[in-house]
């Protein structure tokens, strides 16, 4: 019967994390909306996740616009489908590759980053000092960082959206010979409000992973410099694959309303 | 005598990480004014003591009163309200990287509601106090010695003029010198502010100066309390064999583990 035991152990300790997560949530959820606030913080954070995130966001969306409209070409050319590219550079970007990449890229640069800091926080007892200088950690710390990365994400997604489209226009018109005025036209008749709405709401949602993900695998860390590089990869690795996961959840949601 | 008499009273404190046990029965009575240094050697619980009182872990059993209020279990707003009387050196002096010296020493003024130029006016002062001018004011930690970071824990610790202090190793990772700089500047500080201080140290002669009393932690309670002048003659083969650095005694099997 000794085999049941790591099965048993491993179990209990995904359990445990799942009630630890459940509850970190909840407790920086509360924090997020009952004052009292750090409107400074929470606009450093906003500055860190929103603007130096932007030549990242920018880069992957306008090349993910770029080899979306030739790849479509390719394929939309071997029957006869060439002016359907506008239409499809524009739904993919707004509806799955922007939130998608732009969460991802996020994810590597914010989760890393916010893990990498709490988590050294954490390890020099700088989280225990704010607790005994009657400041809430989680108020302080954890609360400007969702609050900042639920805002910032679909504004960061939102510009990712036109980059995109403009990468895919700029391939279609300069090297595969599109009309530059049809090709806008095109792009303004097919695009629809939900297309664009259901990307922004991903973002948030991706925006709130990232940040849950920094600070609680930050906020855990131990067993200094080795626990918060642990720390840190978590966060990342966790991070995408939530985004992955919620990807397909809210994509599934929005196709049924879609229905 | 009851344990409302006292500023800091710990009674049969219990708690375990697991199966390793780590307080067990843990009684300390700290009265006011008093200036209590707790004595032991490595992970022998002296940190976790530190943090149950700061209210960092929850013991498993037993009391924990400062001021006669229980302080197991309460709430946020309660645990703050404790907190503000509670100023904290840390071993490492756990300065916030982000922020600026004077910053730092200011920010459990900012956190009770002292406008920006009053916590800075009080900042500079208690850095005078430990003897810092006003060219470290601006700088980050990372361009501090640790001496210096120590310094600017200890004003921080201070700022508020807080009942109580704890010191957590305040002179490990500082060469005697500076060191006994530190030992002197809590001696003056605490004689300043007339504060309760709880410091835990294996330094014997950190101990020795800022202690009126001494009580030394093994296995999990403590196994002898009383006045720093009495310490040699205290009859104890742990003690005796703890602070004359002996290899051989009692406390060998834990030094073993």
């Amino acid at each position: 019967m000794n085999f049941l035991q790591p099965i048993g152990n491993v179990t209990f300790a995904f359990l445990a994390t799942i009630g630890r997560l459940i509850v970190f949530t909840g407790t920086a959820l509360l924090h997020s909306v009952k004052p009292p606030f750090y409107p400074r913080i929470i606009l450093k954070q906003m500055i860190e996740i929103g603007y130096f995130s932007l030549p990242v966001v920018g880069l992957t969306a306008i090349f993910a616009g770029m080899v979306l409209a030739l790849q479509s070409f390719t394929g939309f050319s071997r029957f006869s489908a060439e002016s359907a590219i506008p239409n499809v550079v524009v739904l993919s970007i707004t509806r799955e590759l922007g939130p998608v990449l732009a969460g991802l890229m996020v994810s590597g640069r914010i989760a890393a980053s916010i893990a990498a800091e709490l988590g050294t926080m954490r390890v020099t007892e700088q989280v225990d000092a704010l607790t005994t200088l009657s400041t809430n950690p989680y108020k302080y710390l954890v609360a400007p960082r969702f609050i900042a990365g639920i805002t910032m994400m679909p504004i960061l997604v939102f510009i990712a959206d036109i980059i995109g489209v403009l990468g895919g226009y700029l391939v279609s018109v300069y090297q595969l010979g599109f009309n530059a005025a049809n090709y806008l036209q095109n792009t303004y008749d097919f695009v629809e409000f939900i297309d664009v709405f259901s990307g922004l709401v991903k973002a948030a949602v991706f925006g709130f992973i990232i940040t849950l993900m920094g600070c609680y695998h930050g906020y855990h860390s131990k067993g200094g410099a080795q626990g918060v590089g642990q720390a840190t990869t978590n966060a990342v690795v966790s991070a995408s694959i939530l985004i992955l996961c919620f990807n397909y959840i809210l994509t599934g949601i929005f196709f049924s309303i879609d229905g | 005598m009851a344990e409302t008499d006292f500023k800091i009273s710990m009674r049969d404190v219990h708690k375990q990480f697991g199966p390793k046990v780590v307080l067990d029965g843990f009684n300390l009575d700290i009265a006011t004014g008093e200036s209590v240094v707790v004595i032991g050697g490595s992970g022998v619980g002296k940190s976790v003591m530190l943090k149950c009182l700061l209210g960092i872990l929850t013991p498993e059993n037993g009391t924990i009163t400062i001021d006669g209020e229980n302080i197991i279990g309460i709430s946020t707003g309660q645990r703050d309200r404790i907190n503000d009387k509670i100023g904290m050196l840390f071993q490492m002096a756990a300065l916030f990287d982000s922020q600026s010296v004077w910053e730092n020493v200011a920010f459990g003024l900012m956190a009770r509601g002292t406008s920006k130029s009053d916590a800075r006016d009080i900042a500079v002062a208690k850095l005078a106090l430990v003897g810092l001018g006003s060219e470290v004011i601006d700088l980050y930690p990372d361009s501090l010695s640790g001496g210096m970071k120590k310094r600017v824990g200890l004003a921080r610790a201070i700022a508020t003029d807080p009942e109580i202090i704890f010191f957590d190793e305040p002179t490990t990772g500082l060469d005697p010198i500076m060191g006994d700089i530190i030992n002197d500047l809590i001696v003056h500080c605490v004689g300043e502010t007339g504060a309760t201080t709880l410091t835990i140290t294996h330094d014997m002669q950190s101990a020795r100066k800022i202690a009126d009393k001494i009580a030394m932690i093994y296995d999990g309670r403590i196994v002898w309390a009383g006045p720093t002048e009495e310490i040699e003659q205290s009859g104890n083969d742990i003690v005796t064999q703890f602070i004359h650095g002996r290899i051989e005694g009692p406390f060998q099997a834990t030094a073993q583990l």
